[in-house]
């Protein structure tokens, strides 16, 4: 407050501001301090309820076996009835306030999981941690349309990532994994809705990150075993992703920097460095040799429909997309698809990509030198 | 305002209930085990020195949990399939598999549903491997290596009985102890 006095003493010297000016600038400023809540003692506040939850559960961890299964079982579902409770409050009594709604619905999202986990143990369950996260992020889904938390909506990406990992590399035993892909459906409304209704929000900026990342850790996952294939996947899809984001960008200020921008580079940039070496180019022939031309046929259907449906929405339906140009990103895709093809019967490929890589770094360089230019 | 403050509640109490009915079940399912199942003794196998625990449980192996036929037997095993094993006792009280069937039996209670592991073949005949539900026992991570300690000295030492005590129903099974030389682990760590 003093910098800013001593700030509003020199603006009404030099005459760029009037005495009155100066007086409601510090009023307004002063009002704000008030009003704003004192963050040290916010923080002491959440120490000393993290210090105590904490205390609470050493003491009954400590006592544990010394509990009967019924007590144990109270143990395990009472969070859920408590954050059950909270949010049943929060509804009623206090629904203008977010915060309350969504750090209960976090609560609630926990105490789920620690429920099915201390029931488990408590009872010697076998462990199948696909089915445990499986039946979590199934109980939390509803949470997002019921609730509209956007808190649970995060949870139940974080969930379903969990569960893909737990299943794709789980053994013969395990779940399909591919039924990630409907509890990834299952959230896109949630996400279409706050893209739509949110100019500045902070839970908009992370389900930019993390549902991208969500799509590419599932995919890795599902289908590890065919690496190769897959790359062609991911590069279309990071090509989708960089022209989702750049027309987010578009439509949101707040989201001039976004995650689908990034990972979709990221992604690009990766999958271009593995194949600039010969070797992995050596292992995809490998599968020609191998399995014949049947098998890469069949594995070539789900990238050629990714590239066609992508190919048609940026060319066909270019106003829905972006009003700028398309740029080197969206584009990659198509001679990388290409090279990708003729990859399956020559190590050539190896070196196109590498032209391919030169070629990028000095467009990009060259864009770089332009901006700095007219800048 | 009050119109859709009471459906969010209602669409809640809904979902309350419905996040309620799978810790309920589970409660329920064993409970009814405990209750109504008959007990049995499986004699647990000598276990890897290396890694008899991790975390806070100890991982059990049991004889019981191969079973030998003929290779031209009826019916044909495979890895991952579901069986029911009927159990009975041996002379000196522990647990053995009868046999192994594709259906559940309607006429007895003493069975368990698994899964077959592997097979391993051994001439005219097969060992079956069989994935029992019931591997973990979950003790206090503190008390942990104390009952590790026990646990492979018993197994290792072919003198001193060590085996779980498991109540089985209409093919579900509950762990309920491991005994060591008469007495239950946890109270050997107390």
């Amino acid at each position: 407050m003093k910098k800013l006095q001593d700030d509003l003493i020199d603006l009404q010297q030099s005459g760029v501001i009037s005495a009155d000016v100066a007086q409601d600038i510090a009023a307004y400023y002063q009002a704000k301090a008030q009003n704003s809540p004192n963050r040290l003692i916010m923080a002491f506040a959440i120490l000393g309820a993290a210090l105590i939850g904490t205390g609470i559960i050493l003491v009954i961890a400590h006592n544990w076996d010394q509990f009967g299964i019924w007590t144990k079982n109270a143990f395990a579902v009472l969070p859920m009835l408590a954050a059950q409770l909270l949010l049943v409050y929060a509804i009623w009594k206090k629904p203008q306030n977010q915060a309350l709604k969504e750090g209960s619905a976090v609560f609630l999202v926990t105490a789920i999981g620690a429920c099915i986990a201390l029931i488990s143990q408590n009872y010697h369950l076998p462990s199948k941690l696909d089915e445990y996260f499986l039946t979590w992020v199934l109980l939390v889904i509803p949470m997002i349309y019921i609730l509209g938390s956007k808190a649970a909506s995060l949870s139940s990406l974080v969930l379903a990532v969990s569960f893909v990992f737990s299943a794709g590399f789980g053994g013969n035993n395990a779940i399909n994994p591919n039924w990630f892909w409907l509890l990834l459906l299952s959230v896109l409304p949630a996400f279409w809705q706050l893209l739509r209704s949110a100019q500045r929000s902070q839970f908009l900026h992370w389900h930019t990150w993390i549902l991208p990342l969500a799509v590419v850790l599932g995919f890795i996952a599902c289908y590890y075993k065919e690496m190769g294939f897959v790359s062609l996947n991911l590069f279309i899809i990071g090509s989708a992703f960089f022209t989702i984001g750049k027309r987010m960008a578009e439509k949101n200020n707040s989201l001039q920097v976004n995650g689908f921008q990034f990972i979709g580079t990221i992604m690009t940039l990766i999958i271009l460095f593995m194949f600039s070496y010969k070797a992995t180019w050596g292992s995809l022939l490998s599968y020609q040799v191998d399995h014949g031309y049947a098998f890469i046929l069949n594995r070539l259907i789900k990238p050629f429909a990714l590239f066609f449906s992508l190919a048609v929405l940026q060319f066909g339906f270019k106003h829905l997309i972006s009003r700028q140009q398309i740029t080197l990103f969206e584009w990659v895709y198509i001679p990388f698809t290409v090279i990708f093809l003729i990859g399956l019967e020559h190590e050539i490929a190896a070196l196109f990509i590498n032209t391919m890589l030169v070629f990028m770094g000095l467009r990009l360089i060259l864009k770089g030198a332009k901006m700095q230019h007219t800048a | 305002m009050l119109q859709s403050k009471k459906y969010h509640i209602a669409g809640f109490l809904l979902l309350a209930v419905a996040q309620w009915l799978l810790p309920t079940q589970m409660i329920w399912q064993e409970e009814q085990v405990a209750f109504k199942g008959q007990t049995f003794k499986f004699k647990t196998q000598p276990i890897d020195p290396n890694d008899p625990f991790r975390g806070k449980y100890i991982t059990l192996r049991f004889e019981a949990s191969t079973f030998t036929t003929a290779n031209n037997g009826s019916p044909k095993w495979m890895r991952n399939d579901k069986v029911y094993a009927l159990l009975e006792k041996d002379a000196e009280g522990f647990v053995t598999i009868k046999t192994l069937l594709k259906k559940a039996p309607t006429d007895q209670s003493d069975y368990i549903q698994t899964n077959i592991s592997r097979i391993n073949a051994d001439g005219d005949s097969s060992h079956i491997i069989l994935d029992l539900p019931f591997t973990r026992f979950y003790m206090e991570e503190r008390k942990a290596p104390k009952a590790e300690k026990v646990y492979r000295a018993a197994s290792a030492n072919e003198k001193e009985d060590a085996y779980a005590i498991v109540k089985v129903f209409e093919g579900k099974a509950a762990l309920q102890d491991v005994v060591v030389g008469g007495v239950s682990i946890k109270k050997l760590v107390e």
